[in-house]
């Protein structure tokens, strides 16, 4: 079996599919295609495939990893051949070279856009930065035994956020990958709990980049 | 995407089933097309992508050059809320456009309990709910599916009805409209009226008598006074979706479907589906497994199921299976067969074909006597029911799930304990049969409530009461002797409702309304079907839901469909009757033509050939 890794993105309308969905889509997608693929063993075999940290429902991404093994050599021809195989909004990029332990992956590089309809208040993207120079910033997280106090600074290397135009602040940050991982998206609701009046409309959020533990591009 | 829905779709559940997008759909220029038609399923996404005649009527418009056609499912409630408080209508998977923006609107009726949802949808994509305040300005409102045969209680509602399969009338009535455009409504739905099987309500006078029952209904405006359903003449040839919309999220039946045959040969008296899609018409299994093959290969689904309403009856059906088997098995792809009769041929098909999985087995004898059996002509003796249940106990599988009706006519308490009975010696048989005892039998045992249904030799019957059917549940219930039954019963309320609509006429269209307007919607689903809600609404408007659902009818009563037919003359639904009264058998089609009328429909072929 051959090893191989598909890079892919996932936005627009795709954004809503979730990760239990995402699996299933590419096992079709890879039968639709043609393109063979090692399957699992036992009672309801089906294409074995492994997409690294799954990404919330929502949020958008160009920097997805997917996994799988095929008893064929395969070439970068498979990046088309499986686009026509897949809905609207997911794509694959490249079949990478790069096969190192998705382990390894320690932070992601992401953008979120937090849209005020009234505008953007008087310096927000200030106070927005200086929050996140705090020393801790505690949400609550819902987690197995209920809700949880987490601190999310520890799991922001860097955090910029800038307005953009009259109605957006786009926050560019560096976060958690795993162990624990950080969803951006709680970014948003902490800036709701501790400026409640720098509560956004409505908030996106799109991964960029996937990055190991010395900031270096996975 | 819409940037509302955008807001929207993050706080509600499953949000992908309401994004579009998915791979298969199609997508053409709006300002290219010269017809619009958004076809609606009045029940979630998971539910409406799973019929395959959903999937048919939306082949075959996109075939069509010049016609773009959509799909709408109802929300679930959480996304309802948010589209009602952003002022967000109704919207088309596919482009995203509201519903006011098409030029037809086809609602599917497969079951009574959407009723309301057909409204809500209305009132959500902000289009008058009566057809009567729907100017030539507004889309023209159709409905089809196996509720049209007595769809007077939607009435009011619906420009025009289809009746029966909508594979050439649908395009036929789409044709009419573009080449109508801009005509007067009323000329649209006259020409409508022409068309062999399109049924416009608006055409038709119904007069009642002191007693409330119809006195007559009279055609108007060169309207027939009978509409006569439409079936497929070729159908071996007729269109299969084998390039279809692969859903992203998972929906109820996953997987690619064939459908063997239309129409039924058996007769069971009780069942509509079985009279009002005759005659029988088959689809080679050449044909099927061509089809089934290429459908799997377009969709990359890994299971692939039979639909028919009795497969067992499909002559080809161990060639059919052999063949696909050949084809999927080396590829892991696993062929699921619908609940078999149980006679010993399906037995040894489901045998061969479910070599791996020792599930259970599903066995319907709907009633519990042979008398009973007799009275609705379930041709299945208790003899072929052990039989099977042996081959499968010998066959290692140790569970077995049972369906009987409650309610049906004549049934007495002896009837009701004959269930007990059967089940027990299916239990007593296992003990004999069982390879591997150690981990014990489950029996599982369902009643649903018997509700008679228009175009069946029970049309005329009363339904049993609520209060009637739970006092046979507790009957049955106590008669239930061994810890291996589990007995699950259906609700009655939900039977009650759905027997007052299956049979009612347009007079109920004010309760619809009533009950929609009171927060009536998603009413197949238990978690929003409220029986309260239809109690206040018959009281509100003075409507007695018995006359309706518990009250038996004469041979002469005009019933609110009698200006309609699938084909199977009211004379021979009415022998059947007096033939089930007597506990008389009739033998299925293959055996011997019983003269129902329904071949007369089929100018291309014979019956069952
Ligand atoms: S005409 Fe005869 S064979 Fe044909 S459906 Fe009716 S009873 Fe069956």
């Amino acid at each position: 079996m051959n090893k191989l890794r598909l890079v892919f993105e996932k936005t627009g309308r795709a954004k809503y599919i979730s990760h239990l969905d995402l699996m299933r889509t590419f096992q079709r997608a890879f039968q639709r295609a043609g393109v063979p693929i090692r399957h699992t063993e036992g009672f309801n075999p089906h294409a074995h495939i492994s997409i690294a940290l799954p990404l919330p429902v929502g949020t958008e991404s160009v920097c997805e990893i997917l996994d799988f093994e095929s008893p064929a050599e395969l070439d970068g021809g498979i990046v088309q051949v499986l686009n026509a195989a897949l809905p609207e909004g997911i794509s694959i990029r490249e079949l990478s070279e790069n096969m190192r332990k998705t382990g390894e992956i320690a932070w992601i590089k992401c953008e979120l856009r937090l849209i005020y309809d009234g505008g953007v208040p008087e310096g927000a993207a200030e106070r927005i930065n200086s929050l996140f120079k705090s020393q801790s910033v505690i949400i609550s997280k819902k987690s197995k035994k209920g809700r949880t106090d987490f601190d999310i600074i520890p799991c922001i290397k860097s955090l910029d956020a800038s307005q953009n135009g009259t109605g957006e602040i786009v926050i560019s940050a560096v976060a958690a990958a795993q162990n624990p991982s950080l969803n951006p998206m709680l970014i948003s609701d902490a800036i709701a709990k501790y400026l409640p009046e720098l509560a956004p409309n409505h908030a996106s959020c799109l991964r960029l980049r996937l990055l190991d533990k010395e900031f270096e591009p996975f | 995407m819409h940037p509302v829905l955008e807001r929207i779709l993050p706080k509600v559940q499953k949000p992908s089933r309401y994004t579009g997008g998915e791979y298969g759909e199609v997508i053409k220029n709006k300002n290219e097309v010269e017809l619009r038609f958004a076809l609606c399923f009045p029940d979630t996404y998971e539910i409406g992508m799973s019929n395959l005649g959903v999937r048919i009527l939306y082949g075959v418009l996109n075939k069509i050059d010049g016609i773009w056609c959509e799909r709408v499912f109802a929300p679930w409630g959480d996304m309802e809320e948010e589209l009602r408080r952003n002022g967000l209508p109704l919207f088309a998977l596919e482009s995203g456009d509201e519903l006011k923006e098409f030029d037809i609107i086809g609602f599917s009726l497969g079951y009574e309990m959407a009723y309301t949802n057909v409204l809500n949808m209305l009132e959500l994509a902000g289009i008058p709910l009566r057809a009567s305040e729907r100017g030539g300005g507004w889309p023209l409102i159709v409905a089809g599916g196996t509720c049209t045969f007595n769809p007077e209680p939607l009435a009011d509602f619906i420009d025009v009805f289809l009746l029966g399969e909508g594979e050439d009338l649908l395009p036929e009535l789409c044709t009419l409209a573009r080449s109508m455009r801009g005509a007067e409504k009323e000329a649209l739905l006259k020409a409508a009226a022409g068309l062999e099987g399109a049924y416009v309500p608006s055409l038709y006078d119904v007069e009642y008598n002191g007693d409330g029952t119809v006195k007559a209904i009279v055609a108007r405006g060169g309207a027939p006074q009978v509409v006569t359903k439409r079936i497929v003449q070729d159908f071996e040839n007729s269109y299969y979706p084998e390039d279809t919309i692969i859903p992203s999220t998972e929906i109820v039946h996953d997987r690619t479907v064939l459908e063997l045959f239309r129409g039924c040969i058996r007769g069971c008296r009780f069942c509509q589906a079985g009279y009002v899609y005759r005659p029988v018409r088959s689809r080679s299994a050449k044909r099927l497994t061509e089809q089934g093959i290429e459908a799997l290969k377009r969709s990359g689904y890994q299971e692939i199921g039979l639909s028919s309403l009795s497969t067992s009856d499909y002559r080809e059906l161990k060639e059919l299976c052999d063949m696909l088997l050949g084809w999927c098995e080396p590829k892991s792809i696993g062929l699921s067969l619908p609940s078999l009769r149980a006679d010993n041929f399906s037995m040894e098909i489901m045998e061969r074909v479910q070599k791996v999985r020792k599930s259970g087995l599903t066995i319907a004898p709907e009633a519990g006597s042979q008398r009973l059996r007799d009275v609705i002509n379930k041709n299945l003796s208790e003899e072929e029911i052990l039989n099977a249940c042996r081959t499968a106990f010998e066959g290692g599988r140790n569970s077995m799930k049972l369906y009987f009706m409650l309610g049906l006519p004549t049934e007495t308490d002896e009837d009701v304990l004959a269930i007990a009975e059967l089940a027990f010696k299916i239990v007593r048989l296992w003990k004999e049969a069982a390879v591997n005892r150690s981990g014990g039998v489950r029996i599982t045992l369902s009643t649903a409530c018997f509700v008679p249904k228009p175009m069946t030799p029970f049309q005329w019957e009363a339904q049993v009461t609520a209060e009637e059917y739970e006092r046979r549940v507790v009957l049955l219930r106590e008669a239930m002797r061994s810890k291996a039954i589990t007995y699950n019963w259906h609700d009655a309320e939900t039977s009650v409702i759905e027997g007052v609509l299956a049979r009612g006429d347009r007079r109920l269209g004010r309760v619809l309304e009533e009950v929609q307007r009171s927060g009536g919607r998603l009413e197949s689903w238990s978690e929003y079907f409220s029986i309260e809600r239809w109690k206040d609404a018959f009281e509100k408007l003075n409507v007695d839901h018995g006359f309706y659902s518990s009250r038996e009818r004469g041979k002469d009563e005009v019933l609110p469909w009698s200006h309609l037919s699938a084909g199977v003359t009211p004379g021979y639904l009415w022998s059947e009757r007096e033939a089930a009264m007597r506990g008389e058998v009739t033998p299925d089609c293959r055996t011997k033509c019983a003269g129902c009328g329904a071949n007369f429909l089929y100018k291309g072929g014979s019956c069952d050939e």
